[in-house]
Formats: structure tokens, sequence, C-alpha cells
């Protein structure tokens, strides 16, 4: 049996997570209902569209919305969750992200550590921004160093800003802020460093990257020695570090996933600034349901920019060579 | 056997013997004539500056002279150069103010097309909260002061260009099938996320103009003015990235169908001119539409001669870099 596709962007949604968001007023996650989801409404959708499995995770608001006291156990549930049930019962279909107790750096570093080497997960998944605090941030270096010591793989998931940190506006966060603030999470982990001081630590990026590829040319300006750059440094720290073309090396390496990014405009851009075996396929189901029926090909745009052999990397091959343990499983199952 | 002065200049011998026939030839390939077409750069007017002061969007001001901008063009072969004021634009005073400041830029604007017709074109700026004052100097810019379009901002103090209250200014470009340079403006503290250490015109401005387009796509305003000659500034911010991603929700929203719209639009490539913006660009629009734009003076960076904006070697053959380089005039005829 050949494996079709590996999801790298999809969301589980949890009866008791769903409670919990629920006694809190939580009903939308970047103003979109959280929809319908069990383990068996997945894998309905992953037979329907030939997925093998998805490597699950929780979209915002994470664990954030409870008191930062009860983050870490709530946290460890969702965590556990994963690990016993989803790996534990269904580990040829699933595989999951851990969710961490931010923007607590030192609990998000034991909980990660926790959940990667005993709990058996794929990687961890940290949102762009908590409440205005972006990724790139120093109060989150130990973090950073941990998950740089596990070679963990990341997952930057877009958040948005807070109601006073964006323009009012009358369309809700996921459709293009999500984007933004992606976006400004990566130029943050550049600016500061992060991604040259952490070098083990394999970054994703939703949604292709939010814009990255786009404006790419503005953060590679930084890395030049220009009047622009000295004329910026006062207001950025280390900002030294930045030599030229390490802006470019740092871009191409991270990530980037093609969930609602499957366009020619879209992966053209990305493979303007990395390379082919830096995309992976990812779904955003159920979130992004509505762009999904009937079955079949989920991302027939693909095909505008990738050949079938190609096609057969994004879709799968570029996810399990960075996903050792599911790929273990699915051998060990006779799934190739 | 003798030879006219006409015959030995028809056979361009003149050049390869050095022969001195009235006034000594050029040599052949060195200096070629100045044919590029600039359809983003900024004047800074004195009284503008003296308004806005020392810096803007967290970068000092740079400094402009009629004569640094001929230099500029001198030295990388730009024929013309379509010129509107900077970013803060009329913000640079208060909102009783801007009217007036409107009118000393637009003739500020005039009298460096006139001071120079072959090698300067100019928007005009109009102060857009009071309607029936920005429709007349709208008429006096291209009637009277001859000035080739408008430049309008993402959004003025808050309030998005897909706003009811600049119906009447679009209305009054759509009967002119005006050429429109749609351009960001920086956001006030308050409509950001104000942690980051990013200049705020690094990241952020590459975002305003999707949420215009959305606010326009809204508003209907590209289907009821269709005559206006859109041109995006830096590309559109992020606009083609998001292209199939703003197509597809917006159709599940209700809002119709947004690609084609996009695909009608020119984009200029200033802070857009890397391999990943280029790909991006090239994958929504044709060629055609695709206009150099160096944004000079205001990304600060003393470049070497040659093609003012380098990395689209990169990205393009020479004749394609030829086309984009006189682009502008296919959306502009009267440019050169």
């Amino acid at each position: 049996m050949t494996i079709g596709r590996i999801d790298t962007h999809a969301h589980l949604i949890p009866d008791f997570y769903r409670l919990r968001l629920l006694k809190h007023g939580i009903v939308a996650s970047g103003g979109f209902p959280f929809p319908p989801w069990t383990p068996d409404l997945a894998i309905n959708f992953m037979d329907d569209y030939g997925i093998q499995a998805q490597l699950v995770c929780l979209s915002e608001p994470g664990v954030t919305f409870v008191s930062p006291a009860e983050r870490p156990a709530l946290a460890r549930e969702v965590n556990d969750y994963c690990s016993d049930v989803l790996i534990g019962q269904y580990g040829t279909r699933f595989g999951a992200y851990a969710v961490l107790p931010m923007p607590d750096a030192e609990t998000s570093a034991t909980e990660a550590r926790r959940a990667l080497t005993e709990g058996g997960l794929d990687g961890v998944v940290l949102q762009s921004s908590y409440d205005g605090l972006y990724l790139g941030d120093p109060s989150l270096r130990p973090l950073l160093e941990e998950l740089d010591r596990l070679g963990a793989w990341v997952f930057v998931h877009p958040s948005a800003p807070p109601a006073d940190a964006k323009p009012p506006g009358a369309l809700p966060d996921f459709l293009y802020e999500f984007t933004f603030d992606t976006t400004r999470a990566v130029a943050n982990l550049v600016l500061s460093g992060d991604l040259r001081r952490f070098p083990n630590i394999r970054w994703q990026l939703a949604h292709a990257g939010g814009t990255i590829p786009f404006v790419e040319d503005r953060l590679e300006s930084l890395g030049r020695k220009t009047a622009l750059r000295s004329e910026i440094a006062e207001r950025v720290r280390n900002a030294a570090h930045l030599r030229r073309g390490d802006v470019r090396g740092l871009i191409a390496g991270l990530y980037y996933d093609t969930a609602l990014a499957p366009s020619a405009m879209q992966m053209g851009g990305v493979l303007g600034v990395s390379t082919m075996s830096h995309i992976v396929f990812g779904s955003d189901w159920p979130f992004a349901s509505l762009v999904y029926s009937g079955g079949g090909d989920p991302q027939p745009d693909l095909d505008d920019t990738f050949s079938s052999a190609k096609r057969a990397r994004v879709d799968a091959g570029n996810a399990l060579e960075q996903f050792p343990r599911l790929a273990k499983r699915l051998k060990a199952a006779g799934i190739s | 056997m003798t030879f006219t002065r006409r015959e030995v200049l028809a056979s361009g011998a003149a050049a390869g013997a050095g022969l001195a026939i009235g006034r000594v030839p050029r040599a052949q390939g060195k200096k070629r004539r100045a044919h590029r077409l600039d359809a983003h750069g900024h004047f800074l007017p004195d009284l503008w500056r003296q308004a806005a002061g020392d810096q803007f969007n967290g970068y000092p001001l740079p400094s402009w002279s009629r004569k640094a901008a001929l230099r500029f063009m001198r030295r990388h072969r730009i024929q013309k150069q379509l010129v509107s004021l900077p970013d803060p634009s009329l913000s640079v005073v208060a909102a009783h103010e801007r009217s007036a400041l409107a009118v000393a830029c637009n003739d500020a604007a005039a009298d460096l097309v006139s001071s120079n017709s072959h090698r300067f074109a100019a928007l005009a700026t109009l102060a857009l909260t009071d309607s029936a004052t920005a429709l007349a100097e709208l008429t006096r810019s291209l009637d009277t002061l001859g000035l080739s379009g408008v430049s309008l901002p993402t959004s003025v103090d808050g309030t998005s260009l897909g706003d009811p209250s600049f119906q009447p200014v679009l209305a009054a470009l759509n009967s002119r099938a005006a050429f429109v340079q749609l351009h960001p403006v920086p956001l006030a503290d308050a409509d950001k996320p104000e942690q980051l250490e990013l200049p705020d015109g690094l990241i952020e401005n590459a975002f305003e103009p999707v949420r215009a387009v959305e606010a326009l796509i809204v508003a209907q305003a590209f289907t009821s003015y269709p005559n206006i000659r859109w041109c995006m500034a830096h590309g559109g911010g992020t606009v083609p990235y998001l292209a199939w991603r703003m197509a597809v929700l917006d159709q599940v929203s209700g809002l119709g169908n947004l690609l084609p719209i996009l695909k009608g639009l020119t984009y200029d490539t200033a802070l857009a001119s890397g391999p990943g913006s280029i790909a991006t660009m090239r994958a929504l629009v044709p060629l055609e539409q695709i206009a150099l734009g160096t944004d000079w003076p205001m990304t600060g960076r003393r470049r070497p001669d040659g093609h003012p904006q380098r990395r689209l070697r990169q990205s393009l053959t020479r004749a394609e870099l030829r086309s984009v380089d006189r682009n502008l005039k296919r959306l502009l005829p009267s440019i050169a």
C-alpha cells in the first residue's frame, strides 16, 4: 500500500477541551466557530481524501484561556489524550504536536520534554503570538533552548493580535489577519536572532508561511550592510548578527505547509525563496472543511506547480522524512 | 573612393573608426539611452518636510532634491519617474490643515513636473475626509495642473478606503478613468502590535493593502468603478500572495469571486523585487502588469550602478526585465 498523503496541518477538538472552552464562553477560533470533531470524523475525512495520517494540534487559543496556574495541567491532559488515544489507539492515522502552557517558558520547556520524550508526540505547536507577545521574544529563549536540545519540530500556527492592537474591521481574523501574524512571528524570529541561535529546531509555518515568501525582500534588506539597517539598529537589539545572505538562508530553511495555500501564487512564492523539499501538505481540517467537498484530491491546485513525482514528495515524502516515529508505526503496520 | 558624411554614419563605421565627423560619436554599448519608467518614486517638497519633521515609520526621513533625483535616475538609466508624497502623506498635519497642504503639495508637484517634464510625472494627493474639497482639488490637479493621476492611501485616520464616505471620490476617479496608485500608510499605534522590535514600515504596511482591497470588495468598489486604472504599490503589499486564500474564503463568505479583479490590476516592484515576490506576481498576472517601482528615496539605500533593482535579474530574463522596466506605459500611456 502506498502512502497517499501525510497531513501536517490539522486540528483536534476533543470533547473535554470543547467543554472547557465553553465554560469560558469561547465558541470560535480566530472568529471561526469550532466545528465538530471526533477521531472517527477525522478518519472519515482522511479516507475521503487519500490521507494516511494527520499530525493534529490545538488551534488558538490553545490552553491560554485558562488561568496560568491551570495551563500546565490542561496542556498535559490534551497531550496525554494525543498519546494515549490518538497515537495509542489509531497509531497509523494520527501523530500530534504538543500544546504547551504558553507563554511561560519554563513550564512549557518541561511539558515539551515530557510530551516529546515520554509521550511520543511528533512535535510542538506554538502560536505566532500570545496576546501581543511574539515568538522571538527574549523571555521565550529558555523554551527554544530546550526545543533546540530536543531537535524538535515546531509548528508555528497563527493567532491574532488582541482587538486593541489591530485596526477596527468587520471581517474575522481567520480570513487574513492570521497570515499577517504568522509573518510577524517569523520576522521577529529572524530579527531577534533566534532562528540562527537555535539551528536544531525545524520550523513549520502554517499556510505557506502566511505571507513570508512575498516579504522576503523586505526582510532580506535587513541582512545587507545598508543605511537602512544602521538606521534601525537603535531600535533593534542584536541587529549585528544579521549578515549578508543570512536572512535568505534562514527563510529557505523553514518548512511551509499547503493549508489554504496550494495555489501557483503561493507555491511559486515558496519555491522562489526555498525548495520543494521544504513544502509539506496540510489541510487545516476541520476549520477549512468548507473548501473540501466530495473527496478525491484535497488540493488539485497543487498540480499547477508540481509534477506527479514532486507532488508525491509534497503530499507525503517530505513529511515522512521529518516524522520518524510516525514513519516507523506505518512501516510496522506494513504501510509504506 | 569618397564617402559622403551620411554614408559613413549610416554604415556605422564612424564609431569603430573613431572618425571625428562633427561631434565625437559615443562609444557603442557604453551609454545607452535612459529607458526605464519608475512607477513608484517619492518627492519631499520643503513645505511638506517642514510639517513632517525628522522621521516617519521608525526611520529618519531621507533627504530629497530635484538634483538628487535626477542623479539617481541618470545612474540607473531611468527615463522618467512617477512621484508622489511619501507614506504619512497629509497626516503630518492636523485634519483641518490637510486640504491646504494638499493644494500646496500638488502645486509643488506641478512645479517639479514643469521644471523637467521629460523626467518627472506626478500623482496628486487629496485630503479625502472632506469630499467636496477633495473633488475640487482632483479636478484642479488633473485639469489645471496636468498631474498624471492620484495616489490614494489604504486608509485615512484608521478609516479604510472602502468606507462609504470615500465613494464620491472613487466615482469621480472612475468617470475620469483615472490612474490611481494604492499606497499603504502608517497605522496609529493603537492599530498595530506594539511589542515587536520591527520598524513600523518594514512589515506592517505590507498588510494594509490586503485590508483595503477586502474593504473595497465589500463596498463593491471594483465593480462599481471599473474604469479606475489601479496600480498597486509595493506589489500590492501581500495581495498577490493571499489572492487565492482571499478568493476562496470570500466566496464561501458570500463576497463573490475576487480573483478576476486581482488579475486585472497592475503591481509595481518596489520592495517586491525578490524571487518569491516575482514568482507570485507572475502566477497571478501577465508580465505586462508588473511595472518597475523603486520607492526611491524611501528605502534609503545607495545602490550600485546598473539596474535599480538587481534582485529582478535573478528572476527575469533580459527581455522580461526590459518589459518590466517599461510596463508603466501600458497603464499610463501619457507617461512617455
